[in-house]
This record gives structure tokens, sequence and C-alpha cells, in this order.
């Protein structure tokens, strides 16, 4: 082993006059990190004022809470969703600030999913604990925070009650389509056979004149075909499907010719009250499914009131900008206001998704068909305009029908009455692709004096005119299998371009598929239709 | 003084102390303004028996400290013990050392601040500044009147592998403070009080005769070989007597200032060698060594020597070099049987066969550095069989 040679290098050091051993201070190593540190700290507060102020600036409300429920922070959203003050938000767990109960199973669900995805959301209501009788539907999103060294939970709450409200508008207007095409189908083809129905009680009416007990009969059939007649024409009014006949229309002239009919609906007990609004814009519509919406709010109106109350009619201008987006079948635009509005007992908030279903009614048996604002809702759609609805129990109901302005134009005189029918000698090559209604009206036209060629299948008809057949009007049905009735009307009239037409549909004429400014030159018969109306048409078609 | 050391600079390292009855009590006022929070109490289970450390322990909970206790210190202190104190040190997140006990509980104290503060093993820090960062702020109470480590820069561990004692030799390893109170050696025994009390004896007569003496060490050490000459044996005698006490702790700490500033000589190279292999105590191994390393140096310097005699009492006036060496000797040992330290090496279970590896072992030493006769591994091998 080897002895240390330079004992006296070691001696310096021992006795402390190494370069080492002399003291050293620690102080400008102190205030450099001081000085860090005082950096530091400076960047952590700038940064937590920042992180504050977005904190504070969503619109969701957050809560920071520990499992237990109690809150440990909050931010100024909460305060405001939850109205609670920075003083008081503590006061209560996150029980308090839930409409359900927060059970032992709930928190172990969360938590085993928190654990599994790291996060978790789902819908809850909430409970304001100054209003515990008005939940709020909100939107959750959970995930865990390490709280100033605390395990707890971020909870990031979102009202969407306004969401849940445009989802359930939205759901009443799908819902009411849907019911409104199985309602115009079926209501389609009863009126076929309604038509069968009215053509063969009229004929027989004809013949029957010296049979007085056979006619009773014969017009209690016809009385009552008439009728389902009419709530055919209701449901394809709802269905959007009526044929409707719009006029420029001044809404203030059409509500005044009404007021007479509409004080006979109501009782003496009832005021009904009419304020017109000055310089009110004209509106593309049909007269009578605005009679049609006048009556039935009027009539649900007076039963909404009960003894005593009133009922006021009233028009308005109004102009929809965004506004119209919270509202599904609304669009922004100018539109004039007929409002009626009742001082009645209100909707009930779970009747109210239901009323514009059709044969949806609170009204006792036999009072009411459920029809009528089914077809206020057709209508009011058929035009392009929507309803708004406001009511509250016992706070009375308004409906506002919104109908879309039409810009210029006046108000079109009223169509005239009715001429007397008369028939005619003319031929008439009569199309209908159902056989029994084909019968009907080939004798009926025959019973008239008109020289009737008549056929189910349209290709048929095409055959004969190509053969040399010259009718003067073809009589034809619209929707048939192998050829239409517009596409037969534009192959004949190659042929024969002095043909006249009428189309009989139990769809509306808009439905044809024919420019509108063509239509007006064209005849049009909704089915179903009497005896008289189809001699009238005919002859109407025919003097074109 | 000789010429070689008139031109020479030189620095008197000394930490805060609190000497007398009592001064132990003040832990609690010190530790908190030394900025501790989290205490790590150093002690042994002995001392922990007298009672010392339960009362520093409750006196620095009176503060509001907390307070974390390491008891696993043997006498000689091991690195392994070191390495422990340093992880519990770390995990209770400590930020301040209290040692209450003797040189050994003192010496381990230092190299868990050291580890602690510096990471790596205690091994890694052998030798004169080899210890980077400072440690955290470090209280001794000693309970031994003769070790003096409170006030030293040395802290001495066994190298548990090798069975050798390093010496650690820093200013980082310097107390904050030290509360040398003369109360806690009441509880010391009458051999323990004699080995202590040598152990100052030996510090004081190699500080004196370091070759890196100063004046201001030469009065320590001449004060310290005087009050241990006056009192030990009484002392020893009569442990229960307070004054008796203080006389010898004073003793102590002259001579740890002493040695502290001018370091130590061959009988600690020795010593550490010998103690870190047969683990005997330290003040012990320096009581059985003293005299032979003194009659290797003698002749170096015998002036030295002739002072030493002088403040032991010892008269050599009129005696040549050679009967003035033997005349001192005798002084000294007479001194050490007196107390009640008897026989030598072999009665301690030293086999000749251990000699060449003590020796070997105490060669490396940094203390025979200023021993006044630079010695050779075989002087050393010779004067460890002259202790047999």
């Amino acid at each position: 082993m080897n002895e240390p040679q330079d004992w006296s290098q070691l001696r310096d050091s021992i006795i402390g006059l190494g370069t080492d051993s002399s003291r050293r201070t620690y102080y400008p190593e102190l205030l450099a990190r001081v000085a860090q540190l005082e950096e530091t700290r400076e960047s952590l507060r700038r940064s937590e004022e920042n992180l504050l102020t977005l904190f504070n600036g969503l619109n969701d409300a957050i809560f920071i809470h520990d499992w237990e429920g109690h809150v440990l922070e909050a931010n100024d959203a909460m305060l405001a969703m939850y109205e609670v003050t920075r003083e008081t938000f503590r006061d209560h767990t996150i029980q308090d600030y839930s409409e359900g109960p927060l059970t032992l199973a709930h928190i172990e669900t969360m938590r085993h999913q928190l654990d599994r995805d790291g996060s978790l959301v789902f819908e809850w209501q909430a409970r304001r604990p100054t209003r515990p009788n008005a939940p709020l539907d909100v939107e959750v999103a959970v995930r865990r925070v390490c709280w100033y060294g605390q395990n707890a939970l971020v909870s990031v709450v979102r009202d969407i009650s306004g969401r849940k409200r445009l989802e359930a508008m939205l759901n009443q207007s799908q819902r009411l389509d849907s019911l409104g095409q199985l309602a115009g189908g079926v209501a389609h083809d009863t009126n076929n056979m309604l038509g069968v129905i009215i053509g063969y009680a009229d004929l027989l009416l004809e013949r029957t004149e010296a049979m007085p007990n056979l006619r009773r009969d014969l017009e209690q059939i016809r009385k009552a075909a008439l009728h389902s007649a009419d709530l055919n024409r209701q449901l394809l009014a709802f269905a959007r499907q009526q044929a409707i006949q719009p006029t420029l229309l001044d809404l203030n002239a059409k509500v005044e010719d009404t007021q007479k009919m509409l004080r006979r609906l109501i009782s003496e007990q009832h005021t009904l009250a009419w304020h017109p609004a000055p310089d009110l814009w004209t509106v593309w519509a049909d007269p009578s499914q605005v009679e049609q919406i006048l009556t039935n709010l009027v009539v649900n109106a007076r039963d909404a009131l009960g003894t005593g109350g009133s009922i006021t009619v009233e028009t308005a201008n109004t102009t929809l900008g965004a506004a119209a987006r919270s509202m599904p079948d609304a669009e922004p635009g100018d539109y004039v206001v007929l409002r009626v509005r009742d001082t009645g007992r209100g909707i009930p908030a779970d009747v109210l998704p239901h009323i514009f279903e059709p044969f949806f009614t609170t009204k006792a048996q036999g009072r009411g068909t459920g029809l009528g604002l089914a077809t206020v809702y057709g209508i009011v759609r058929q035009n392009g305009g929507f309803i708004q609805v406001d009511t509250a129990p016992g706070q009375g109901t308004t409906f506002a029908i919104h109908l879309p302005r039409l810009p210029g134009g006046s108000p079109a005189a009223s169509a005239g009455p009715a001429p007397d029918v008369a028939g005619g000698h003319e031929s008439v090559l009569l199309v209908e692709d159902e056989e029994i209604l084909l019968e009907t009206a080939a004798r009926i036209l025959e019973d008239a004096g008109y020289r009737v060629t008549s056929t189910a299948n349209p290709l048929e008809a095409l055959r004969w005119v190509e053969a040399g057949l010259a009718p003067a009007l073809l009589a034809t049905d619209v929707v048939m299998p192998g050829l239409d009735g517009p596409g037969l009307w534009e192959r004949i009239r190659t042929l024969r371009p002095d043909i006249k037409v009428l189309f009989l549909s139990g769809y509306p004429a808009s439905n044809l598929g024919l420019a509108a400014p063509r239509l007006d030159s064209l005849g049009f018969l909704q089915k179903p239709f009497t005896r008289n109306e189809l001699l009238q048409s005919v002859r109407d078609a025919l003097e074109v | 003084m000789n010429e070689a050391m008139l031109g020479e600079i030189r620095k008197f390292v000394a930490p805060e102390f609190i000497f007398g009855a009592d001064a132990r009590l003040l832990a609690g006022r010190y530790a908190r303004k030394l900025g501790g929070h989290r205490i790590l109490l150093i002690s042994d289970p002995g001392v922990l028996a007298a009672g010392w450390t339960g009362e520093v322990a409750a006196c620095l909970e009176q503060e509001g400290l907390t307070v974390t206790q390491f008891l696993g210190v043997s006498p000689n202190p091991r690195d392994t013990e070191v390495m422990e104190g340093a992880a519990l040190f770390r995990e209770a997140g400590c930020d301040l050392i209290v040692a209450v006990g003797g040189g050994s509980v003192i010496d381990c104290a230092k190299g868990v601040g050291i580890v602690a503060a510096n990471g790596g093993s205690i091994l890694e820090f052998e030798g004169v500044d080899q210890v980077p960062a400072p440690m955290a702020p470090l209280i001794c109470i000693p309970t031994t009147g003769g070790t003096s480590a409170d006030v030293s820069q040395f802290a001495i561990i066994t190298h548990t592998q090798e069975r050798v004692k390093i010496a650690i030799i820093s200013k980082a390893v310097v107390p904050d403070v030290a509360l040398i109170d003369p109360r806690t050696l009441l509880t010391m025994d009458a051999y323990l009080t004699a080995c202590t009390g040598m152990d100052a004896m030996v510090h004081a007569i190699e500080a004196f005769v370091s070759n890196a003496h100063s004046p201001i060490t030469d009065l320590h050490a001449l004060e310290a070989i005087r009050l241990v000459s006056t009192h030990l044996r009484a002392s020893t005698a009569a442990p229960a007597d307070l004054e008796l006490r203080t006389q010898i702790m004073l003793a102590s700490l002259q001579a740890g200032l002493a040695f502290s500033n001018a370091s130590l000589g061959s009988v600690h190279a020795m010593a550490h060698s010998l103690g870190g292999y047969m683990d005997l105590a330290h003040g012990e191994c320096n009581a059985l060594l003293l005299p032979h390393v003194m009659d290797f140096n003698f002749s170096t310097a015998p002036d030295r020597y002739r002072r030493i005699a002088e403040a032991m009492g010892c008269n050599l006036r009129g005696l040549n070099e050679r009967e003035g060496r033997s005349r001192i000797l005798r002084h000294v040992l007479d001194l050490r049987r007196d107390c009640g330290i008897d026989e030598g090496l072999t009665a301690r279970g030293v086999r000749s066969d251990d000699l060449s590896r003590l020796a070997s072992k105490a060669i490396l030493d940094p203390c025979n550095a200023t021993n006044p006769r630079p010695p050779s591994r075989d002087d050393l091998r010779a004067l460890y069989a002259e202790a047999m």
C-alpha cells in the first residue's frame, strides 16, 4: 500500500488554506432564486387571471365539487343559471342543485364510467334552490379533477331547455306531416267511393220523382255521403291537399265579411271584439280557407270560455328576423298576423303538443270532430304560413296565424255566383281508372245529353284518338297507371289541338305538376263531386 | 514558535456555541431561528435511555416543530447508518438536524447532512474539502466530554466493508450551533468519563504538537491539557459532581477548538484504523496509543512536549531530553491508569497478525499529515506493536 507522499499539501487543506475551503456565500444564488420564484409567481398569477376570465366567460355553468357533493368552486354562469350568489352557492350541495335524487347507484355508475372513459355526458334536470318547482333541462359533462390536492369532479352544465323545446316542436311538426300524408291518402281513396255513391244517388233521384218515399231514403244516402265528403275535405285541408283557389286577399275585408257569421257562432254571454290593423299588407290565400280558419278558431275560443269572457280577433303586420329560427315552421320575412284571443281557461301543458293532430279532441263525444285545429294547421302550412300559440292555464289562449305578405297588388274581386247548371250535346272522352267512378260520371254526362266515350285505360283513349276519334272535351283523371292525365292531354293535343280538357282529381290542382299560368286556362274538378258540380265543370271547360 | 511559521497566514474556524448548564434547553429556539420546520433528531439508544433525547424532542415540539427521531446509531457510526438516516431525512421532508449524543451521534448527523444535501454515498466524501453543497442547519448537543465533534470540521465514519474509519474534513461539516451543556455529562459512567476525558487530552496534545499549530490553537490546547490533568481523576471518581463535569466539558471544548484548526496527528490516524477494525471506543483507542506516539514524536518537538508537561503540572526542569520524555510518558500513563484505563491492545483482542493491516490503513489517514514527525507504515506498525 502506498504512503501519501505530499503530506504538506494535505496539511494546507486541513488547516483551511486550500482553494475549496474558503468560505463562500450563497446570497447571490438565493437572490437569483427568489427573483426566479417571483417571476414564476407573477406569470402564474397572470395565467390564473386569464383562466379565471375564461372560467367566468363561459356560458355553461361549471361546478367543482367533491364526491360527497360539496361545491368547492363555481363560475359566474353557474351563479346565473342556478340563481345563487357567490356568497351562497356553497350553502347547497349537488343534490340540492338536482331535481331528481342522486342515489348511491348513480354515483357508483358515474365512478365506473369515469374510470373507464375518463369523462361522462348525460342529460339531467337541474333544480334552482330558490325555485324548486321549475326544473331546468340540462346536459352535464363530468370529469375528474385534482382540485388543490383533493380528489374532485368538474361538472359542466349546459342549459338545453331551448333545444328541448325546439326538438319537441320539430317533433310535433314532423308528426303532423306524417299524419297529414296518411289522412290525405285515406281521404283520396274514400273520395272516389263517395263520388260513386253521390253520383248514383243523383241519378236515382232524377228517376224517382214520382216515388217520394224512395226519394227521402235516397236523399238521406246522398246527405250522408256529402257529409262524409265534407269530413274528407277537412282531412285534405289538414293534409294540405285541399284544392284551393288563392287570390290577392285583404284580410281585414275578409274578416269584416265574416263578422255576422262569427257572431252567430258565439252565444250572447260572450263578446266578440274586432280590431283591424290599418294599412294591412295583402296576402295570397284562398278566401274560403280564411273563413275556415276563422270559424274553427272562434268556435274553439267559444268552447274554451265557458260562461262569460271575450274573444278578440285582430290583425297586424309583422316582420320576422333571426327569431324565426327558433320556430321550426317559420322563415324570416314579412307576415300578416291574424290573431284570435280568448280569455278562457287556457290549454294544459300536456295537451298543447297534440292540439293540431287530427281527431285529437278534448271536447265531449259528439261535440267536436277533432279536425278543427288540424284543418287550420294544414291550411296555414299550405299557404306558407305558421301558427304561434300562446297559452297558460287560466290565462287564456291566443292563436296567431302568420300568413306571408304578398308584395304589391290589390285584393281581387270575389268570385261571382255559380251559373245555372246546363247539359250539352258535345262529345266527351272520359278517362278514369277507377271503373265504378268512370261508370258513374259517364251516366251523369250521358243523361245530360253528352255523347260520352269512356275508358279506364289512358293508352286505349290515346289509341282511339289516333284512330280518328275527335271529342270536344277530354275529361280525365290525373293519377293513372301507364300514362297520367296531363301526359295524356299533351299527347292528344298534338293530334287535336283544339280539344278542351277537364282534370278530375282527389289532389289539389297545384299537385298536377303543371305550371300555374296554364292551370288558369284549364278545367279542374276536385273529387268527390256532385252531379251538378260535374256538369258545371264540363260546361265551363267546353266554353273556355 | 518555529521560523517556518512566522510568515504563514492562518485561519480559525469555530461555530457559534453556548456553554453552560442547561444550554441544551435552547435547542427549540435555535431550531426555529435557523428556519427549521421538520426536524430530524439523531441520537442513540443509550442517550435516549438517559432521557436527554426525549427532553430535547419535547423542547423542539414546544416550539411547534415536527420531530422525526433517528436512533439507529452505534458507537463508531457506520456508513450504512448514515445512509439510513439520510433516507429518513428525505422521506420525512426534514429541513434541520439536531444531534444529541457523543461523537458517534454527531459524526453520523454530519454524514446524514452531507448525503441529504449532496446525494450519493457517504464514502464518496472522504478526504479534505470534498463536500460541494452546504448541508441543512445542524445543531449539536454533546453528551460526552471529549469528542468535540460539536465544534470540529471532522466527521469520522466507519467503512463497514473495509472495516476502517474514513475521515471527512470540511468546513461544510462545522455545525451551525453547539449547545454545550455540562449537565448532560452527569449520566456518564466512570469508564466512559475516563475514555472521553483522555480523548480530549489526546486532541489537545496532538493539536499542540501539530505542525499546523498556531498561537490561537496553542492557547486552547494548553488550557485543555491543564483542565483535564487537573480534574479528570476527580471527575472519574465523582461522576455526579457538576462542577468537575463542567471543567471536563470546558476542556473538551477547548481541545476541540484547538484540534479543529490545528488538526491532529498519528494517534488519531492509528486510532481510526484500530477503532474501525476492532469496533473499540474512540477515546479508549486514543488513550492506549497516546504514550507510544508521544515517544515516537518527542525528539522532533521536544520544546512543545516540555510545555505540555508544564501544563500537566509535570515538572521536567533539569531533565535532559531522554529523562524528560520518560517523565512525561510516565505522567500520562499514570493519569490513564488512575482513571481506570489499563492494559494494552492484546487485552482488547488485537493479535499480532492484525498489525500490518492496521498500519496499512492508518498510514492513509490524513491525520498523519500534521503529525510533527511524518511516520512510515512500518513506524506505525511498530507503534501498534508497542501498544500491544
